[in-house]
């Protein structure tokens, strides 16, 4: 018995008793009567007979054991995985049957334990996938596989009865609004990077300049999204007002111009000391026998410099990549575009799975630009090592 | 040759360097010695132009350095520094390459001199060329900070505490190999070091430093003879100096004739290449006033008496 007791994995039986909890006590989907009103809860008791259930149900659990006593971490990983994807059928299948004598606006909407089990499942192949301490690359290549995977699930028209996947069919715009969140994010930070790296490695070169910066760098930091919007649509709207030509080109006091000098400025902190943090890490003795070979000023910073800061530049990189992914959803309130525009209208509408519908694709872009930029860093680390 | 005429380097009011005179001849070791803060670094800098003398002149065989831009003088002389700076994100094949690269050399005549020079220094090119510096241990590491130094054939090399961070064991081979190469090929070798050991072991000429001035520069049987007094002599170490008079020397040369001793079987033997200083270790820890010398076939050539050690290590004057 102690033998067994010592062999269990704490983190794992953590998880595994909350995921239980959830699925026995939290409703999985709401039956709304339409788009708005709040609805019923509809717990596992009512759903768990129906076919699809009886193949999630038995995998869930052997995922739950075996994240509790077993040491190998592939079937740790590879059973939660399945048992996520086993839950996404399983609740798109029920669909049907749960709108069967239904009124025609009645909807089907994901519940808090539908979400609940999503982060705990998560969360235990997070920790297997950790654990398994495989290589950069295939790291990347397994979460591509897992979320394309649940793309086609998605695409199939599984989901298609469900409440999110309604708002997502009604909105012709979705990927248009995807390519302009990017787009918003890339035209905020290639400036930032333009202007940022020259004057991170100004700041490692010179005390003078780096105690004038940093600190106006920091204070820009602190002034909270939608303040800094406000602040930069009262100059903007003067400009566009005094020069007609200017807003021509979209320079606005609302729109794609003050959030992309907004997210701009933000920008610039991270990578800016991260910079200069990268270059003030490095090995003195290196840069003295470059220049002691006879390198000149150029040659070192190319062949010497930036290749060994890198990997700290690229932390610099991934925080402004988050943070800005996550910003641009804010600019949507001034008419920036992006996802943002379904976070705000369906605030609007109390529509909480058009919410929905703008929040999990800015969450999934962030989360795919962390794991892009995490290999990168680990790709350029492993150079250097 | 290399003349460093009235060199002087200010560093606001101090003088990190007073106004030195120094003559290294081709093909020479000069080993600057001093304690930390000296201004023997400062010095070596001035050399390769990493440091600008505030005053006075380095010329190398006779030319004026300053008429040439400093990066092209640079990659003319070879520079290997304590902590190695081996770029931690090339293999050891591109950290060698990086002078033949900056002059702009074939990559044939790259490859054949990364093959010539893993080779001098008994390093298997297949199991080390395309290695990064951190898989290397600290020897190899600065084996491979020597061949990077060598790569464009200088023939002026500037060290500056190369083997600083090494082992004891590590540091007086690579001490040796150091020495074989630089008889090879000839060069001038500057070292700065703060090890006397080190400089009797590799220099013709050991230029003694302190307070930023040259106090005294001989060769180093003259320097433990007669060494200046005060900050000289308790450099080259009042005792020990015998023991370091002792190493300087080989056996060869100052062996005894064997038929003036008894030797027997059980007579312990020592190679004729070995130094006066193993010659009495041997003797005390064999408890054997009498060594056979051997020559390079392992013939008995002469004998070494711990007597004649004792005389030759002896106080001068």
């Amino acid at each position: 018995m102690l033998s067994v007791l010592r062999r269990v994995d704490r983190l794992g039986l953590t998880l595994s008793l909350a995921s239980t909890l959830t699925l026995v006590l939290l409703p999985l989907v709401n039956l709304q009567p339409n788009r708005i009103l709040p609805g019923q809860g509809v717990a596992l008791s009512q759903l768990w007979q129906q076919n699809s259930f009886l193949l999630f149900l038995p995998l869930f659990l052997l995922a739950l054991l075996s994240a509790t006593f077993s040491r190998r971490l592939w079937p740790r990983a590879m059973m939660s995985a399945a048992a996520l994807l086993l839950l996404i059928i399983a609740l798109g299948n029920s669909t049907t049957l749960l709108l069967e004598d239904q009124p025609p606006f009645a909807r089907v909407s994901l519940g808090s334990g539908f979400w609940t089990l999503l982060l705990l499942l998560g969360l235990l192949m997070t920790d297997a996938l950790i654990k398994l301490q495989i290589a950069p690359l295939p790291r990347l290549a397994l979460v591509a596989i897992y979320l394309s995977a649940i793309f086609t699930l998605l695409a199939s028209g599984l989901w298609d009865q469900i409440s999110l996947m309604l708002e997502y069919h009604n909105q012709e715009r979705f990927w248009q609004q995807g390519g302009r969140h990017l787009l918003l994010v890339a035209g905020s930070i290639l400036p930032a990077l333009l202007i940022g790296v020259p004057l991170g490695i100004r700041c490692h070169r010179s005390p003078r300049v780096r105690a004038a910066i940093l600190p106006v760098l920091s204070l820009l930091q602190t002034i909270p999204s939608l303040a800094m919007f406000g602040l930069l649509m009262i100059p903007l709207s003067l400009l566009a007002t005094s020069f007609p030509l200017l807003s021509e080109f979209g320079i606005r006091g609302i729109g794609a111009a003050p959030a992309l000098l907004a997210l701009f400025l933000y920008s610039l902190l991270p990578i800016v000391s991260n910079t200069a943090a990268g270059f003030d890490g490095l090995d003195p003795a290196v840069l003295q026998a470059a220049k002691g070979m006879g390198m000149n000023q150029r040659q070192r910073l190319w062949q010497v410099e930036l290749p060994l800061a890198l990997p700290v530049m690229l932390s610099g990189l991934r925080i402004v990549l988050t943070m800005n992914i996550g910003l641009v959803a804010v600019a949507g309130l001034i008419g920036g575009g992006g996802y943002g525009t379904y976070i705000f209208q369906g605030l609007g509408q109390t529509a909480t799975d058009l919410v929905l519908l703008g929040t999990l694709p800015t969450i999934l872009l962030a989360f795919i630009a962390a794991m892009a930029i995490d290999t990168l860093i680990a790709l350029t680390q492993r150079e250097t090592r | 040759m290399i003349e460093l005429n009235n060199l002087t380097r200010s560093f606001g009011d101090h003088k990190a360097v007073d106004n030195l005179n120094l003559k290294v001849e081709t093909g020479e070791i000069c080993a600057l010695i001093g304690t930390s803060g000296c201004g023997k670094s400062t010095t070596l800098k001035m050399i390769n132009r990493l440091i600008e003398p505030s005053s006075g002149t380095v010329l190398i065989d006779g030319e004026d350095i300053r008429n040439q831009p400093p990066e092209q003088l640079r990659r003319k002389i070879g520079y290997a520094i304590q902590g190695v700076g081996l770029f931690p994100h090339r293999s050891v094949y591109e950290n060698i390459a990086t002078v033949p690269r900056l002059l702009g050399w074939s990559s044939e005549k790259i490859d054949a001199r990364v093959h010539e020079l893993l080779e001098l220094l008994k390093m298997d090119f297949d199991s080390f060329a395309h290695r990064k510096p951190n898989r290397l241990s600290g020897g190899e590491q600065q084996r491979i900070g020597v061949a990077r130094a060598l790569a464009a054939n200088p023939d002026l090399m500037l060290m500056d505490e190369p083997f600083g961070a090494l082992d004891p064991l590590t540091r007086e081979r690579l001490q040796l190999e150091l020495k074989q190469i630089q008889k090879l090929l000839g060069i001038t070798i500057i070292l700065v070091t703060h090890d006397i050991e080190e400089a009797i072991r590799l220099a013709d000429r050991i230029a003694v430093m302190d307070g930023g001035r040259l106090l005294q520069q001989a060769t180093p049987e003259e320097l433990l003879r007669n060494p200046r007094e005060g900050f000289v002599s308790n450099l080259v170490g009042g005792e020990e100096r015998a023991l370091r008079l002792l190493s300087l020397r080989s056996i060869g040369d100052l062996m005894e004739p064997a038929e003036c001793f008894e030797l027997n079987a059980t007579t312990p033997s020592i190679e004729a290449s070995a130094t006066l200083r193993d010659a009495l270790a041997r003797q005390i820890w064999q408890q054997s006033p009498v060594l056979r010398v051997t020559g390079e076939n392992g013939d008995t050539c002469g004998a070494i008496s711990m007597e004649r050690l004792l005389s030759l290590g002896q106080r001068p004057g």
